[in-house]
């Protein structure tokens, strides 16, 4: 194949590609899931960072109907501890992922919230008081004071994202390409103290 | 010849041999992400992604084969039109039953999928699910109202009792776990089973939200470790004014069988939506896949279609422009063979043929090569030779003439060739009678050989001497292929003999006659000396006049015999380069003295080439004849005008000679002597030799010239022709002077 043809085809490919791995900006829907984080705050607890954070998860129509429907919802929620550096890119000191599974229970029809880490499970009636224990993180202990460069401004990431690889194949591909299968919002970003 | 399948072609073969391999597994692996979760499911959509770029690729590749086989096709390239249609033939055969099969696979699909979801089952699951709900209800009633009675044991009592009175409640009730809480979620006292876990459980926030509001809570779960159970929480009435408001919890174990059943239902209505919901979307999926492999076969065929029909029709149209070099005249292709098909034998015999065909051109060309040689060296030898030589065919057309035939049969040997001798009759008399001279010979078929010797008259009327040999050419084809015939004019040399006989004659004639003549006259004179006085005088006259008469006609006799000798032996000649023109001016120059009876008049062409000559020879023929036009004026009173020119030759034949012309003004030739004017002792004269012209002759012949005496209107004309030396030879010859 001649050098053009494979330019051609490479220009092709990240077309496609661009357009799988962005879909939200062309499915758009006005019915979107979304997390704001309200507060998300660190007090140094026994030289324990612990973090408290209360963020407001609302989930889309769409979500709502696969949770009602058995689908099981991943949601992590992705804390990043990093020291801001001028002229490079930040450098990520501690990445962790809490990761929660939500699912609807028939048979007592009740919510059920999973910690994937601890294996805890809760119960709620409602999505709503399920989205609201899922935000909520209090005294989660971060990362010790040791670990941290006394002399170094360090600052902490709070971001929610969907699992949609853990959704069941079939919903992948239009997880993928619509945007109401993505769990927008702003990372939040604080400074440790 | 571009070789069979070229190193670009192979590449692109491998190339696409390796990404048929890779999209194969990325379907494979794409087909098996729906069953297999855990194995492909987290590559699902890089799988799409691969596949999209595979094919992409694929498609790039076929739009590069389209446009150049469209501008081949605009270009008019051979082979491309059958490319073409094989190509058509090719795709339609790989994708007409490739679309079928998509086709009924797409509906059979969506089908199947549909016939899994049946309204009788999911009412059925609908049903068994309610019933299991109905179930747990109940159990959670009775625990509430066992939790609610076990709480009035609580009111109002110690910490200390109630640790003793859980104990015993827990165990009395057969209960997981009893534990009394304060409103604010701290444990007064708690009783856990054996296996359960020691630290006491402690109400939700739900919990204890609905308890402080008066309302039971209940709580099914489901853990590892306990298996099914119920939560209670309960407050503990009335509220205390003096001690804390309490809240009791109690866990009751849910029987395991129908806990399992109740799983299983939960388990299975939930696997049943969640199909249910997923419906569409498996349809999409799997309709994805379909199509992606459907797009995956048909561009694969269509890039096989291209690959294939390019090497099917590759030897036809390496063959097709090896005809065209072949019919071009270039036997040097040769076509690459490969494969062990008909297409390679095809090819090969083309080489093969191709092959047989340039050794028997390299054959051809060398035959006639020796036949060109043969042709010329025979040419050469014809024309050099001094007989003339033609071939006659069976028909009796002139096949091979040389020029000295020309020559002798005073024709150009162009018109000759290709006819009948018979045709080129009419104009040319000396044909004419050549033709009627062999005719009878070349009749007669029982003679493969024969000879002859006949006489022509040439145009200006002198006989010629043909001596004539003829020959019957055999060849394969034809018993008699005609004739050769070689002939010479032999009328020189039977001269040359005759003069040659005369000078033997002469020599020794002049021996027998010279030596008796000088005793005769010396007798005579020795007579005349002894006798004159003694003799009466009348005796003494008739002594007298005879011996002076013998003296005198012995003298006539010496001098006769010295003529003679000067004929027979001549001294060899001197040849060098000569000037005609100036030797004729020196000749002349000697009798400018004789007016009134001699005039000679010069008509030269200035810058006539030299001959090769001896001045002294070219000398006596000039006086010679100028003295024979004095000798033959009747009336010695008038003046003789004898005119002398030069001129080259214009005839093809003698285009090499340069013309002597002497005429004068005197009454001519006897006619009688025209024929043997040159011949020794032939003349008119009373008191000539009859050896002047005859030396003449002689000289002109040994210088490679001819002579040739005619009488015109008012005098004689003698026309001598002289071979001139080129300008090369010339210069040779001065090297070597």
């Amino acid at each position: 194949m001649c050098l053009r043809s494979r330019r051609h085809s490479f220009i092709l490919a990240s077309c496609f590609w661009a357009l799988l791995t962005s879909p939200a900006c062309l499915w758009a829907n006005s019915d979107i899931a979304k997390a704001i984080i309200t507060k998300a705050q660190t007090r140094l607890v026994n030289d324990v960072y612990l973090l408290d954070a209360i963020t407001t998860l609302s989930l889309s129509e769409s979500m709502l109907n696969a949770l009602d429907n058995g689908i099981s919802l991943t949601v992590s929620a992705n804390i990043k501890i990093i020291r801001p550096r001028m002229l490079w890119f930040d450098n990520i000191v501690k990445d962790i992922s809490k990761q929660y599974e939500l699912k609807y229970y028939d048979l007592s029809e009740r919510y059920i919230l999973t910690d994937l880490k601890t294996g805890e499970k809760k119960q709620f009636r409602t999505h709503t008081s399920a989205l609201t224990a899922l935000g909520d993180i209090q005294d989660y202990p971060l990362i010790s004071l040791g670990a941290l460069d006394k002399n170094a401004r360090y600052a902490g990431e709070l971001s929610y994202s969907l699992h949609i690889n853990k959704l069941p194949t079939p919903l992948r591909l239009k997880a993928y390409l619509f945007k109401d299968w993505h769990l927008t919002g702003e990372t939040y970003r604080w400074r440790l103290q | 010849m571009a070789p069979a399948i070229s190193i670009k072609h192979r590449g692109d073969l491998l190339f696409m041999v390796v990404l048929f391999l890779i999209l194969l597994g990325s379907l494979f692996a794409l087909a098996g992400s729906h069953n297999n979760i855990e194995r492909f499911g987290d590559f699902y959509i890089w799988l799409l992604g691969l596949n999209a770029v595979g094919l992409l690729i694929i498609l790039g590749r076929i739009s590069i084969l389209t446009w150049g086989l469209i501008s081949r096709l605009r270009r008019g390239v051979e082979g491309t039109r059958l490319t073409l249609k094989v190509l058509v033939m090719f795709i339609l055969v790989s994708l007409l039953p490739v679309a079928i099969v998509y086709a009924f696979s797409q509906n059979f699909l969506r089908n199947a999928i549909d016939s899994w979801f049946d309204t009788p089952v999911e009412a059925a699951l609908n049903n068994a699910l309610n019933l299991s709900r109905d179930a747990l209800n109940l159990q959670i009633l009775t625990a509430q109202r066992i939790t609610s009675n076990l709480s009035q044991s609580f009111y109002d009592i110690s910490s200390d009792a109630a640790v003793l009175l859980t104990d015993e409640l827990r165990q009395e009730w057969d209960l997981l776990e009893l534990t009394l809480l304060t409103t604010g979620n701290e444990v007064i006292a708690s009783s856990t089973a054996e296996y359960m876990n020691l630290k006491p459980s402690h109400a939700n926030n739900e919990g204890i939200l609905q308890v402080r509001q008066g309302v039971t809570y209940a709580e099914f779960n489901i853990d590892d470790q306990t298996g099914a159970h119920i939560i209670i929480v309960v407050p503990v009435f009335p509220f205390s004014a003096v001690t804390q408001n309490r809240m009791l919890l109690a866990i009751f174990p849910y029987s395991n069988r129908i806990g399992t059943l109740a799983e299983d239902v939960q388990n299975s209505f939930s696997g049943y939506r969640k199909l249910e919901f997923l419906r569409n979307s498996l349809k999409w999926t799997y309709s994805l896949t379909l199509t992606l492999v459907l797009l995956f076969t048909a561009l694969m065929s269509v890039w096989l279609a291209f690959y294939l029909s390019r090497r099917l029709i590759l030897p036809i149209q390496n063959l097709a422009k090896g005809t065209r070099a072949v019919a071009g005249g270039d036997l040097s292709t040769r076509l690459p063979s490969s494969g062990r098909d008909e297409l390679s034998f095809l090819v090969s015999s083309f080489n093969q043929m191709i092959q047989h065909l340039a050794t028997a051109r390299t054959k051809a060309q060398s035959d006639q090569l020796l036949i060109e040689n043969q042709r010329a060296y025979l040419s050469t030898v014809l024309e050099h030779i001094s007989s003339g030589v033609i071939a006659l065919n069976a028909a009796g057309e002139v096949r091979t003439v040389n020029t000295k035939a020309g020559e002798i049969l005073e024709v150009d040997t162009a018109r000759l060739l290709h006819r009948s001798l018979r045709d080129c009759c009419e104009n040319n008399p000396l044909v004419d009678q050549f033709h009627s001279a062999i005719t009878p010979h070349i009749a007669k078929t029982n003679t493969s050989e024969w000879h002859d010797q006949f006489e022509i008259i040439d145009s200006q009327g002198k006989h010629k001497l043909i001596r004539c040999r003829g020959a019957q050419l055999i060849e394969k084809i034809e018993v008699n292929s005609g004739w050769v015939l070689v002939f010479e004019d032999v009328t020189a040399m039977i001269r040359a003999q005759r003069e040659a006989a005369w000078g033997e004659v002469a020599q020794r004639l002049a021996h027998e006659i010279k030596n008796p003549l000088t005793p005769i006259q010396l007798s005579a004179e020795r007579l005349r000396h002894k006798l004159l006085d003694k003799m009466p005088p009348e005796d003494a006259k008739v002594l007298e006049r005879s011996t002076h008469t013998i003296v005198q006609q012995v003298e006539g006799m010496k001098s006769m015999v010295r003529a003679f000798a000067d004929y027979a032996s001549t001294p060899a000649a001197a040849f060098t380069p000569l000037s005609l023109n100036q030797l004729i001016d020196e000749v002349a120059d000697l009798y400018t003295g004789m007016q009134g009876i001699l005039k000679i008049r010069l008509v030269l062409t200035p810058d006539l080439p030299y001959i090769s000559a001896d001045a002294n020879r070219i000398r006596q023929v000039l006086h010679n004849v100028i003295k024979n036009a004095l000798e033959s004026r009747k009336d010695t009173r008038r003046e003789v005008t004898v005119t002398v020119s030069t001129r080259r030759c214009n005839k093809p034949s003698t285009s090499h000679q340069i013309l002597l012309t002497i005429e004068d003004d005197g009454p001519g030739f006897p006619d009688d002597l025209l024929d043997k004017l040159f011949e020794p002792y032939v003349t008119s004269k009373a008191k000539g030799s009859g050896l002047g012209l005859a030396i003449v002759k002689k000289i002109i012949e040994e210088h490679g010239g001819n002579i040739h005496a005619y009488n015109k209107e008012g005098g004689a004309c003698l026309e001598i022709r002289l071979p001139f030396v080129k300008k090369q030879t010339m210069d040779l010859q001065g090297d070597t002077v």
